[in-house]
This record gives C-alpha cells, structure tokens and sequence, in this order.
C-alpha cells in the first residue's frame, strides 16, 4: 500500500512530464490498433477477392496438380471430396472445376487462354468472375439441359480485354482446343460467346474464359474427374480449422489439401510483406516511446537521488525502492493503455462504421495484382486488441526496470549528499 | 556504567576516502562510547569527521578499520539488509535538510518507518497524532513539506526519528539550514524528548548556542577525538 502511494504521488508529482509520457503510449497504442485495424480489414478483402476470382479458402487438388498444373495430377473421385467437405461447418458453397490451358480462336485470329470448367449453377453465387456485378455484357454460361437445342455449342463466359484482341461479340462463335487426356491429338470444340466480364486484373480479363464444365470434362475425356474441388468459407478465419479437418478426412496420398495462403502464395506473401511493413513501422514508433519512457523514469530517478537515499536511511529495502520506481511506470503504463485504448477502439468504430473510401486511389491498393476497390474498414478481434495493450503496457513497463535497478544500487551515503 | 547501558561502541575506527590516486583520511583510528539516554553532541569544524562518524555508526557506511557496535551488535558482521533492518528498527535519523519524502504529507512521513515495519493501522494513528502533538505540529498534519517551513520539517523529521521508539537517534546538523532562533528552538524539542521519554540523542553541530544545550560535548579534529566532555567530568 505504502509502495502504491508513493509511486502514485510520484507519477503526480511532475504532471506535465506524465502527460507527455503517457500521451505518448497511449497514441502509439491508438495508432497501432487503427492501422492494424485498418491493415487487417485490407488484407482480409484482398484475400477474399483473390479467393473469390476462381479460387476458394481451400483447394483439394490431385498430388502434384499445384507444381505441374498439368492434367496428369486429378482429383478422380470428386463426388467423395465434395461430400466430406460438405460435411464441415462454416462452409458456404462447395464447387467443383477443371481447369486447363487452351486456344481459343475465330476464322481471323487466336489466343491463349486459362480454360476454367465451372458449375454454372453454383459459381456464379462464389466466384468474383462469373458475379454479376462483374458482366459487362450477356448472361454467365448455361448447364446444356437449358439450352433451346441439345445439339448447339456450348456458352463460353470471356475476358473484356481477350473479347478485344479477337474482336468477339456476343453470339459469336469460337473454336476452343484442349489437348486430352491419352490422346495425341488436340480436340477442338465450338463454343458461342454467352457474356464478356471485367475483373480489373489483366491477368483474367485478358485470358480467361468459363465453360460449362460437363462439356470441358467431355472435350478432355475425364469423364467425372476435376482438376480441384474449390471450398468457400463463411469466414476467413476458419480456413486454417477448415484445412485440417479437410486433411484428416482426406487421407488418401493422390490428393493435396491447400489452404488459400499456399494456392495464392503471392497474395499471401505479397500480405504478409505489407504486414511486415506496418510492423516495421510501428516498431519504429514503439522504440521511440520506449527510449522516451525511458528517458522520463531514468530522469525521475536520478532527481529523486537524495529522496531516496533518505529511505534507505530510514530502514526501506532495496526491493522497495525497486518497487516504488515499476509501479510508477506500471500505473502510467496502465492508465495511458486505458486512455489509448479508448482512443483506438472509438476510431476503429468510426472507421468500422462509415469506412474508408479508397477509390480514387485504387490503384494504390494493388496488392499482387489484386485491386481493391470501394471503401475498406477497420477489423479488430478482441485477441489483436489484448495482444497490443499488452504489448505497450509490457514495453512501459520493461522501460523503467533499468532506471528501477539503478535505484537499488544507489549507497544511501552517497545518495544523501546528493544535490 | 554496565555494557547494556553502552548504545554504541566505536573502537579504532577509521576511515579513509580514496580521491583519484590520493588517500583522504577522514576518521584516524577513534574511539568512542554513548551510553542509553545521553544527548551527546559532535562538535567540530568543517571536514573534522562528525558526519563521517555520523554516518558509521548510522550503518550508512562501513569503516575502513576498526569496529562499531550498536545497541551490542557488531555492524560489519550484519549484510545490507540487516542493516536496512537495523536502521529501521534500531536507529532514528535527522539530516540537514530534505529530510523528508516530498510526496508524502506531515503525518505520512512521520508514519513512514512504522508502516514499514508493519505497526497496525490504529496503532500508527495514535502514535503519529502523539508525536505531531509533541513537537507542535498537530494542525498541521496534511501539509506537504513544500507547504512547511525549514524549521517544520525538521519537527516531522524529529518526529519520525522517534517514531519507532528506536535506540538511538543520530542527527547531522539539524539546525543547519535554521535561523538561530529555529535551531535552538529545534534543540530544545530534541532536549525535551530526550528527557521525557529517555531517547538517546547524537548530533553534530558547529554551533556555539546548540553545542551548549547537549550534556556531553565530544570535539572532533582531523579525524579524531580532541576532547570529551564526559572524559572531563
């Protein structure tokens, strides 16, 4: 109790000196909830849309699909893949896909493109580029049981840029060639385009195209085979959980279970580098509360040299003395946390609330060749939350154990004569 | 005079300060007894040794030869804290001035050493209200020492010497930073306590008029012991 009060009277002593002090810690707390905040809510749109453009939160692949991308590398059972990953919670759509790499040409040119197999009825509800929000022209492919005529071409869903550089319209028709499986020949089929679509990443909108994927699983004779069983999660966050149950459940050694951050490596890595920039950053601003923390105690300390020698006169140990000097900075430590957290939480709120509008500098917000568009907010989870204030209170704290030490080791005779 | 009347035993004493490469003696090999119940007083020019010596058989600082005994234990044999124990338990202290902690009002600093040793709340009350009393400071009790003047101060301070009802209170110059009138006055506290209730008092002072009020004056030159007023009688 007695050590209590004298660091409390103490910290009051010089006020001021508190204020600018604490000020401090509890801004560098604030700014580190808000642009954590705000850089999680970033990020985590980011891998949602790069899940979104024909990925999921987790690829089941044939082993060895994710190295070659070739069609040697299967997922030859998939009705058994999408059953088990069903049977998950949090799970928002389970899809199956074939993807291949193909020609596609007109009587006048041709071009290579990402053939993406897809369920018509299914993708449109998961995927980024069959969304409607994303068609500039025409519907998304069609299943051949809605089709007028059995025996007509199939759709084909094409990039904005790719339906420029073949000068394709819609209703026009096109020549899709594939290389099969166990053949020596490349199979060609005709396809008429159903609609044209606009991501904003060139990579898509300049070569790629959906089908239907009954029709590519016929033209590549695969009969019901995928290349991937793509899983949609409710949440980001439940892909790691997702992942593993979906491993223990798919033991066999031909299929390969990829969480998002191995599927898209350079969107994940391309996060985790901007992630380690804020961090680098706000380590920076962390040392230099550190040193000015510090620097306060270390100051308080040698001013109150003869205040302490008295005590130690009058019989007060050295783990007292110790004691008076940390519970100081741990009630500043305390008080600023509280304040910067007040601070943080009520700007993330707003930032939560009304969001961000990053539009007119999109092109700033390109991670990976994913463009984020619209307005961004702020995410917090109470484990980020805690994580920090610990941190900031921990780092106050940690600053004052040497100016506390150098209390101990002061010798009360000389520490009297001290002026 | 039996040995558990003896408070403090000082044989041979001597300490020297190492300044640069040069050895400055300030104590060259004293001796020197106090008995229970005096009020002994250090008397000396600048730089003749009383706060030195003060300061040794304060358990401030160690002797660099010879040894000191209060209330009949051997200070060196004692680890810092014991000693802190010591001073805590046994020994008063009264220094020039800044005597007290800023932060903690009139009626804290006085309590400061029974808190430390754990003396029970109600007990603490009465005792610090008595001694606030006793050396005339009862309305002012939650004053902070910026709020008192130097005399003042030194009044919690003498209170909180005597406080813990120790063995023996030791004050360095206490009038020093006092008008003289102050100083005497602060004597005479110290004199009244010293009667009243059998505290024993060892002060330094280079003041003809607060030398006069001690029962034993002990002149100290150079380091040693010139005369003794209870040799003398």
């Amino acid at each position: 109790m007695l050590i209590l009060k004298l660091a409390w009277r103490s910290m009051l002593r010089h006020k001021r000196r508190s204020i600018i002090t604490g000020g401090a810690v509890a801004l560098s707390l604030a700014l580190m909830l808000i642009f954590v905040g705000i850089g999680d809510d970033g990020h985590a749109r980011m891998a949602n849309l790069g899940i979104g453009m024909g990925a999921g939160n987790v690829l089941v692949q044939g082993r060895g699909y994710q190295k070659d991308q070739t069609l040697d590398h299967l997922v030859t059972d998939p009705a058994r893949v999408i059953a088990a990953a069903r049977g998950l919670d949090h799970v928002r759509a389970v899809v199956p896909r074939v993807r291949v790499s193909g020609l596609l040409s007109t009587g006048e040119s041709s071009a290579p493109v990402m053939v993406s197999g897809v369920d018509p009825d299914l993708e449109p509800k998961v995927s980024e580029i069959a969304a409607p929000k994303r068609r500039l022209q025409g519907s998304y492919v069609r299943k051949r049981s809605e089709m007028e005529f059995s025996n007509q071409p199939a759709d084909i869903y094409v990039g904005e840029e790719l339906a420029k550089t073949l000068k394709l319209q819609l209703g026009d028709r096109t020549v899709l060639t594939v290389s099969p499986v166990a053949a020596s020949r490349p199979a060609a089929s005709a396809y008429i385009v159903r609609g044209i679509f606009k991501t904003g990443i060139d990579e898509l909108d300049q070569a790629w195209v959906e089908v239907p994927i009954k029709e590519i699983q016929q033209q590549l004779n695969l009969g019901d085979r995928v290349t991937q069983v793509a899983v949609l999660l409710d949440d980001l966050d439940d892909t790691d959980q997702a992942t593993a149950e979906l491993r223990a459940a798919l033991p066999e050694p031909g299929l390969e279970v990829l969480p998002w951050q191995v599927a898209l490596r350079e969107l994940h890595e391309a996060i985790v580098l901007d992630d380690a920039g804020l961090y680098l950053m706000m380590g920076i601003i962390f040392l230099i509360m550190t040193i000015g923390i510090f620097n306060t105690v270390l100051m308080s300390v040698v001013e109150r040299t003869r205040e302490f020698g008295v005590m130690m006169a009058l019989g007060t140990r050295k783990g007292q003395l110790f004691g008076v000097v940390v519970t100081e900075a741990l009630l500043l430590a305390l008080i600023a946390a509280t304040i910067g957290l007040g601070i943080g939480l009520g700007l993330h709120l707003l930032a939560a609330t009304y969001g961000i509008d990053i539009t007119s500098y999109a092109k700033d917000y390109e991670i990976a060749g994913i463009v984020m568009e619209g307005r961004i907010y702020s995410r917090l989870t109470a484990p980020t939350v805690l994580k920090w204030t610990i941190v900031v209170v921990a780092l106050t704290f940690s600053s004052a154990l040497y100016p506390a030490f150098r209390s101990t080791r002061l010798q009360p005779v000389e520490a009297i004569r001290h002026v | 005079m039996s040995e558990s009347d003896i408070i403090v035993n000082a044989t041979g004493v001597k300490k020297i300060y190492r300044q640069g490469s040069v050895d400055v003696p300030a104590l060259r090999g004293l001796d020197l007894e106090v008995h229970r119940g005096e009020f002994a007083v250090l008397a000396g020019s600048s730089g003749s040794g009383k706060t030195t010596l003060l300061n040794l058989i304060g358990a401030l600082d160690r002797p660099t030869e010879g040894t000191i005994e209060v209330d009949g234990r051997d200070l060196a044999r004692l680890g810092s804290r014991e000693l802190a124990r010591m001073r805590l338990e046994r020994i008063g202290f009264v220094f020039q001035a800044y005597n007290l902690v800023p932060v903690l009002t009139a009626y804290e600093n006085a309590e400061y050493v029974l808190l430390l040793q754990g003396v029970p709340a109600e007990q603490r009350q009465k005792k610090v209200n008595d001694l606030l009393r006793a050396v005339g400071l009862e309305g002012m009790a939650h004053r902070r020492p910026a709020e008192l003047s130097g005399g003042q101060q030194q009044r919690v301070a003498v209170a909180r010497a005597i406080a813990a009802e120790p063995a023996l209170v030791l004050a360095d110059e206490p009038t020093a930073n006092l008008d003289s009138r102050t100083g005497t006055e602060l004597v005479q506290l110290m004199r009244e306590l010293n009667q009243q209730r059998g505290v024993t008092f060892l002060f330094s002072s280079h003041d003809p008029k607060v030398i006069d009020h001690a029962d034993r004056v002990i002149q100290l030159q150079d380091g040693q012991i010139l005369s003794d007023s209870a040799g003398e009688a």
